[in-house]
């Protein structure tokens, strides 16, 4: 019986792992998961310093018409937790904010010619 | 013979260099065999009806709405707007041909002395502006009325929208509106195409996924999630935010181009605005 529901766990676990390829197929171009990008950075060395990089990249972003909406609710969280005294969740924040701007900013380049390929 | 070889090798790299775009003629005959191969069974102007064109039991719904209209009060008090004279005589009838009446199907179209897209909300605050009135919000209230007005007297006209051949700006801007279209944006990396072509007629949460053709036959548009009526640029803004992409104005360069690009996909249809959607 154990064996059974064993079995049956295995193939619960495939059929999950075999949706998911699905899903991946029908958007290939699909950034890389943010925490896998965020795990390799460094902190800023301050709130300030953070800040102002992410500006900069959100803005980036922006002026080719590809800003995310997370990035500016990161940004504005960082706001927040910087003035409730929380150094280190701010620049964590800002740093996050600054990642998804630069990762949109990838996003309006790679579109810029790959757009056409989804044309009828 | 040297000569002729080198004419035809750079006229073969210039062929090489320009732009692949086919003409909005050819992109509307290719989205609307596009659907018909997905859909065989529906007649093609059933897709002025959006997702009740294929979803039998959201059309009986969609139906039972219409036998009491949600939008006739915004259609009624747009009239009142409309009819109420601006504080120097004049009046929104004084803007436009016709009156202002039976003309929806002609919007937006390129206006070749700015350079740019000029929607029927755009027109409207214009309008205003020239007769010394302040500009309405885009996003609710008494403009979309108005527009809900103006969109009620132009029931079964048949949208018209021209694209000049000979007219690169105009060109210009409906394949900025193309490119938007097909453009992936926001942390989710969707385009309008990825729901409305690539997986059109699969269900999103509850409702099937509307095709492209027929999209803005029925805005403004009264929707049952927000209980008012809402016009296109509001629905560009809210795909835009569910995709987490930060949304553009409305009436901005970019949902103009993109309103340019979609009704052309439309054009052929009859308008069959106010509507209601969930």
């Amino acid at each position: 019986m154990k064996r059974t529901y064993l079995i049956l766990l295995m193939l619960l676990i495939g059929a999950c792992g075999q949706s998911a390829e699905r899903e991946y197929e029908l958007a290939p171009n699909k950034p890389e998961p943010l925490s896998a990008i965020t795990d390799e950075l460094t902190p800023s060395a301050s709130y300030q310093e953070a800040y102002a990089a992410a500006v900069v990249a959100i803005d980036a972003a922006a002026s080719k018409g590809h800003a995310w909406s997370t990035s500016d609710s990161l940004l504005k969280q960082a706001q927040t937790a910087a003035v409730d005294g929380n150094e280190e969740r701010a620049i964590q924040l800002a740093d996050q904010a600054r990642v998804q701007g630069e990762l949109a900013a990838q996003q309006a380049d790679t579109e810029v010619a790959a757009w056409q390929e989804k044309v009828l | 013979m040297i000569k002729v070889f080198v004419i035809i090798l750079v006229a073969t790299g210039l062929l090489a260099t320009q732009p692949v775009s086919a003409g909005p003629e050819r992109d509307l005959q290719a989205m609307q065999d596009f659907y018909q191969k997905r859909f065989p069974n529906v007649a093609p102007e059933e897709f002025a009806n959006g997702l009740y064109a294929f979803d039998e039991g959201a059309r009986e719904q969609w139906l039972e709405l219409e036998d009491f209209p949600p939008y006739e009060i915004a259609v009624e008090e747009g009239e009142g707007y409309f009819n109420t004279p601006f504080a120097n005589g004049n009046s929104y009838a004084d803007c436009f041909e016709n009156n202002g009446l039976s003309i929806k199907q002609n919007y937006p179209y390129f206006d070749s002395d700015t350079s740019k897209v000029v929607t029927l909300e755009l027109a409207i605050n214009q309008c205003r502006e020239e007769n010394g009135e302040q500009p309405l919000p885009y996003l609710r209230g008494e403009l979309t009325a108005i527009s809900a007005y103006m969109a009620y007297t132009s029931r079964g006209n048949t949208i018209n929208v021209q694209v000049p051949n000979d007219n690169p700006k105009a060109l210009a801007a409906y394949e900025a509106g193309k490119q938007f279209y097909y453009s992936r944006r926001g942390q989710l990396n969707f385009a309008c195409s990825s729901c409305h072509v690539q997986v059109v007629g699969l269900s999103l949460r509850a409702d099937p996924i509307s095709t492209t053709v027929g999209q803005v036959t029925h805005f403004p548009a009264y929707r049952t999630v927000w209980g008012e009526i809402v016009t296109l640029h509001r629905r560009f803004v809210e795909c835009n935010a569910q995709v987490r992409a930060r949304p553009f104005e409305s009436q901005s360069d970019e949902y103009r181009n993109l309103e340019y690009f979609l009704t052309y996909m439309s054009n052929g249809f009859e308008l069959n605005g106010p509507s209601s959607r969930r």
